[in-house]
């Protein structure tokens, strides 16, 4: 990184706007765990944070208030490793986290890494999460070996790791052409059920054999991501919208696409968008029909022009004159306002399927599991993410809400397909005097 | 161990299926930990206390401005200075609110502490008019001397610690523009003796000249990055 680029950063695109929509209680935050096979050395993990850190300066920032927008300026301190939290994803801030814009805890054999959405997505993560556990192994006296898989701390920094790709991709259009409509959601169906009095959330994890649920994919010719949406769906509509005989209305799940693939981006800064897939809920969907559904949606959202509209679409309004000269705190108020009028009931449920997680094969004996989590909050109160870490898969889910109905159901389906399913949670549900850990 | 009812391996420290919630039994020689930390009672309290530190304050504060209004008014006393604890009061709080806990700029919690106290000034101007009978001395005199002590004091605080926080510097400059205030106030008539105005300008101009001359490099920096647009 540059000197003059060391100093401060421009938020790229997508990130622009989650620090706007942040409040008191909801952050865009997501989440990596992963559980080692013994207890974290946390002393270990704090010198490998703060040797890790140094590679990756689109991390090493902390968030600042502009004149018209935010900005990231380079963070001189250290990260902290913390003890785990047993609130999930627990809001980020200046004070807990000393302003960095991402959180390492630790507790037993699990690493939690929480992490604020306006500094990077999943992929970006994902990177900075392998590099710290390469240089963890590598403290720990472990023989591993990055494999051309890790971005070792030695390596050098290629200036395109922090680049907007947003930007670099976008193709100026003239405001006819654009696809505003396409960003737009449909109403549709928000799971209801009785929130936590506190600032808590439910998780739950099933871990499932990836070779079984490749098979079971097969048979029924679909993709891992289309089954686990459609069975998503239909755990959503049997669970919560068949019982209550509510109006037929629509589910709709928000999924969002690395765009990494697609337009050769080695960026470890936002870069994705979001395919809205929509059904109307009724007795005749079946996983067929809904997997069909799901992957003609994904097909058309995925095609290469279709999200370089998108991208158009989304710089376009970033660049826009009256946005730009709007002082922040006004964008602030507008932001909110409209997604108090427009925002609500515009999703049923985000589901983000990261896919497989390309760990090295040095790594294995001492990791037992991974996956990945996106906060819920009111206005989507369950999300669902997927992740494969070597023959592993990790299914998550994340909830405001008590019951874990859709969980339960979600489950009876994989098992009854054959799938061998070994569940964790955090049981934010349960009563201390029922739940009797310990 | 196993949950019977939904036929999945329950692979966490527990006594109870995470799914249906039903009893199991671990099973012999298993070694589980749990998958996340233990509840705490902190973790659980709820999300909206009553006793937080605002209300705290919000609710001393009515029973204080209660009491002065009661002994005021019930003394018969002809100065109603209850207003000036109210005031006092009000201060406070939003001292609290948007300079103590605030993530607001410096310059931004300096104006507004300004503004305050030229208000609370204004209102001892009013309750107190039989004891003060020179109705100028706020805009002449108190305006621009609140001003001066402020610029000079962020001006010492960011010249301390310039090297490890620039940003104080864009901070100064911008709230020495302040300075040109009772100036203004003059050119409208409102300020009738014109000698503190005009040496609160004169400093005020003296200190931005100093922060250009100075300190341009970093200013441009930090001018670059905060009205980046």
């Amino acid at each position: 990184m540059s000197e003059k680029t060391a100093k401060w950063l421009r938020l790229d695109n997508s990130a622009k706007i989650f620090p706007m929509m942040a409040d008191k209680q909801n952050q865009n935050l997501f989440n990596i765990f992963i559980r080692l096979n013994e207890d974290v050395d946390k002393q270990l993990l704090q010198r490998a944070l703060e040797i890790t850190i140094k590679r990756f300066p689109s991390m090493n920032v902390m968030l600042k208030r502009g004149v018209f927008w935010f900005y990231f300026e380079e963070h001189g301190g250290k990260p902290l490793v913390y003890d785990a939290d047993p609130i999930v994803m627990k809001k980020i801030s200046s004070s807990n986290c000393r302003g960095f814009c991402f959180r390492i805890s630790c507790y037993k054999n699990v690493i939690f890494a929480d992490f604020f959405h306006a500094v990077t997505d999943g992929t970006g993560a994902a990177e900075f999460i392998k590099s710290l556990l390469f240089t963890y192994f590598t403290l720990k006296g472990y023989p591993v070996d990055g494999e051309q898989k890790v971005l070792t701390v030695g390596s050098p920094v290629n200036p395109r790791e922090y680049e907007d790709s947003f930007l670099t991709n976008y193709k100026k259009k003239k405001i006819k052409d654009l696809t505003i409509s396409s960003l737009k959601g449909k109403k549709s169906y928000r799971i209801s059920g009785i929130r936590f009095d506190n600032a808590g959330k439910g998780v739950i994890n099933m871990y499932a054999p990836a070779k079984q649920f490749v098979t079971v994919c097969r048979e029924h010719n679909c993709t891992v991501t289309e089954m686990i949406g459609a069975l998503f769906m239909l755990s959503v509509y049997e669970t919560k919208i068949k019982p209550q005989s509510l109006p037929p209305q629509d589910i709709q799940l928000f999924v969002p696409i690395n765009l990494r693939k697609i337009f050769t981006s080695v960026t470890l800064r936002n870069f994705s968008l979001f395919s809205r897939i929509g059904v109307s809920a009724s007795d005749e969907m079946t996983l067929e029909s809904l997997t069909k559904t799901i992957h003609e949606c994904l097909k058309r959202d995925t095609q290469k022009e279709v999200l370089s509209d998108k991208i158009s679409t989304t710089v376009y309004a970033e660049k826009f004159l009256p946005m730009r000269i709007l002082p922040l705190f006004l964008k602030r108020i507008i932001f909110k306002i409209s997604n108090l009028f427009f925002g609500k009931n515009k999703k049923t449920a985000t589901f983000s399927s990261v896919g497989v997680v390309s760990l090295p094969e040095s790594f294995r004996p001492y990791i037992k599991d991974m996956g990945f989590g996106i906060t819920a909050n009111n206005a989507c109160p369950v999300t669902i993410t997927a992740a494969t870490v070597y023959d592993t898969m990790c299914i998550n889910f994340t909830r405001t809400i008590t019951d874990t109905e859709i969980e339960k159901r979600f489950a009876r389906y994989l098992t009854d397909f054959g799938i061998d399913l070994k569940v964790t949670s955090n049981f934010w549900e349960v009563d201390d005097d029922a739940l009797q850990i310990l | 161990m196993r949950c019977k009812f939904c036929n999945v391996e329950v692979d966490c420290k527990t006594h109870i299926c995470p799914l249906c919630h039903e009893k199991i039994t671990p099973e012999e020689g298993e070694n589980l930990s749990p998958a996340f930390p233990p509840k705490t009672e902190r973790s659980q309290r709820k999300r909206h206390t009553h006793f937080t530190v605002t209300n705290i304050y919000l609710a001393a504060s009515t029973i204080m401005f209660i009491v002065a209004l009661a002994v005021n008014l019930g003394l018969h006393q002809p100065t109603k200075w209850f207003w000036m604890v109210g005031a006092v009061l009000i201060y406070g709080f939003l001292t609290m609110r948007n300079t103590v806990m605030s993530n607001n700029s410096a310059w931004i919690k300096a104006f507004w502490q300004i503004v305050m106290i030229s208000l609370i000034l204004w209102l001892a101007q009013v309750v107190f008019d039989d004891v003060m009978e020179d109705t100028y001395w706020l805009l002449d005199l108190a305006l621009p001397l609140i001003i001066m002590i402020s610029v000079l004091t962020l001006g010492i605080i960011s010249c301390a610690v310039v090297r490890k926080n620039k940003a104080l510097l864009y901070d100064t400059l911008f709230l020495s523009l302040i300075g040109f205030v009772p100036m203004i106030l003059f050119a409208f008539g409102l300020v009738q003796k014109v000698l503190v105005s005009a040496i609160c300008a004169g400093f005020c101009a003296a200190v931005i000249a100093c922060v250009i001359i100075f300190a341009r490099k970093e200013l441009v920096e930090e001018m670059e990055r905060r009205l980046h647009w």
